[in-house]
């Protein structure tokens, strides 16, 4: 069991066992360390705040809810983003069916870096736009893949263990995903 | 493989500087030489700039509390939801007890009767003499039977008529047996014959005497 003093320190496995054990504090730890990176991990996917910020907390409740499901031995990042993929899928499925997937190029809820001159910030915030267009121009797979790698950093095989695939089948899918996005944004690469 | 496409396939993580130290010299070494892998790596490095250009988003003040509200509902539902699946599961054990008793019925029982009574005709009424058995015949009182073929004969010659039933009976919490009377009535009277099988015995001695 991790006592109070411990919690900061601990691994994520470490904090898994005791929350599995019914402790509470655990679970708050766990939270407050991922909150924001499975937050923007859905939003890149997704490209809907509200829906996003849904599918980060339905994330967080099936990591409390299903903590017995979790395997000793098992990396927790990983088990934590395959559930955080799923739900993605799930909920594009949703709003693709609803037919109100936000086109990502029009929302722009998240500013420019404020210390930026206005003329910076306007071309930023263009490069911003280009970028969230030629993400959600890439299938769900493709952009899971690019997701995890570009913006996580991820490793191969961590990426092949969430995905389920071979590490070798990750990098080739990589690499169509990052042929596509350079064909989508090769005026912005020329430049 | 090339070296190009070797190099090429270290890149990312060079980039990442995962790769040891002989390789990571190797790869430098090569793209010392190589114009094509310092443009490849080049692009890529361009690629990863622009895509963090989208920067990351904040939770909203509530998330946490969010996330516990959620995790309390699922708590209220939790009991609810666990005990919803009763009926069903009822429900389903007495179709497969249905299944099996029938099974078992058909298998182990009407091929071997059929072949020797063909001279029986089939009757669809109640057969009066087989409904009149004797107390220990009766089932136990948490017992069930029912009939699922009666036949009766009438020999012309002798005048004796033979009623013929069988059954589904089950004696005792868990053994169901199937049961086999002839009931013959003629001029010296009226004689009983009956038989029992636990249906799974039955079915095995089935199996012998087909192999």
């Amino acid at each position: 069991m991790v006592t109070t003093n411990e919690i900061p320190m601990a691994s994520d496995e470490a904090l898994m066992e005791a929350l599995c054990a019914g402790d509470d504090a655990a679970f708050d730890a766990l939270l407050r360390r991922y909150r924001t990176r499975v937050l923007n991990f859905a939003h890149r996917l997704l490209g809907d705040r509200d829906a996003a910020e849904d599918v980060a907390q339905q994330t967080f409740v099936q990591v409390y809810t299903r903590c017995q499901t979790f395997r000793t031995g098992q990396r927790f990042s990983t088990w934590l983003y395959a559930i955080a993929k799923n739900l993605c899928r799930k909920e594009a499925r949703r709003l693709a069916r609803r037919g109100d997937f936000l086109p990502l190029a029009e929302v722009t809820d998240e500013p420019a870096p404020p210390h930026f001159q206005p003329e910076v910030r306007v071309e930023q915030r263009e490069r911003i736009r280009r970028v969230r267009e030629a993400l959600a121009q890439l299938p769900l797979a493709q952009r899971t893949l690019i997701v995890l790698y570009e913006y996580e950093g991820w490793p191969h095989a961590d990426i092949a263990a969430v995905l389920g695939c071979s590490v070798t089948a990750c990098k080739v899918r990589l690499h169509r995903a990052r042929q596509r996005l350079r064909t989508l944004l090769a005026d912005l690469l020329e430049a | 493989m090339s070296p190009c496409r070797k190099v090429q396939s270290l890149l990312d993580n060079y980039r990442a500087h995962r790769l040891p130290p002989e390789e990571t010299a190797a790869v430098e070494e090569h793209l010392r030489e190589c114009a094509a892998c310092r443009r490849e790596l080049a692009v890529r490095e361009q690629l990863s700039a622009l895509l963090r250009a989208w920067p990351d988003i904040a939770p909203r003040p509530d998330f946490e509390a969010a996330v516990w509200d959620q995790i309390q509902a699922h708590r209220k539902e939790a009991p609810a939801s666990q005990w919803r699946w009763v009926p069903v599961g009822a429900a389903a054990l007495v179709a497969l007890m249905v299944v099996w008793v029938g099974w078992w019925t058909v298998r182990g029982t009407i091929p071997r009767e059929r072949g020797a009574g063909q001279n029986f005709a089939p009757v669809l009424a109640e057969v009066v003499p087989v409904s009149s058995v004797s107390a220990a015949e009766a089932p136990e009182p948490d017992a069930y039977t029912f009939t699922y073929a009666a036949e009766v004969k009438l020999d012309p010659t002798t005048g004796a008529v033979t009623a013929k039933e069988q059954r589904v009976v089950r004696r005792g919490p868990t053994v169901i047996w199937a049961q086999t009377r002839v009931v013959t009535q003629s001029d010296a009277g009226v004689g009983t014959e009956e038989w029992y099988w636990p249906l799974s015995s039955w079915a095995k001695e089935e199996n012998d005497e087909a192999s």
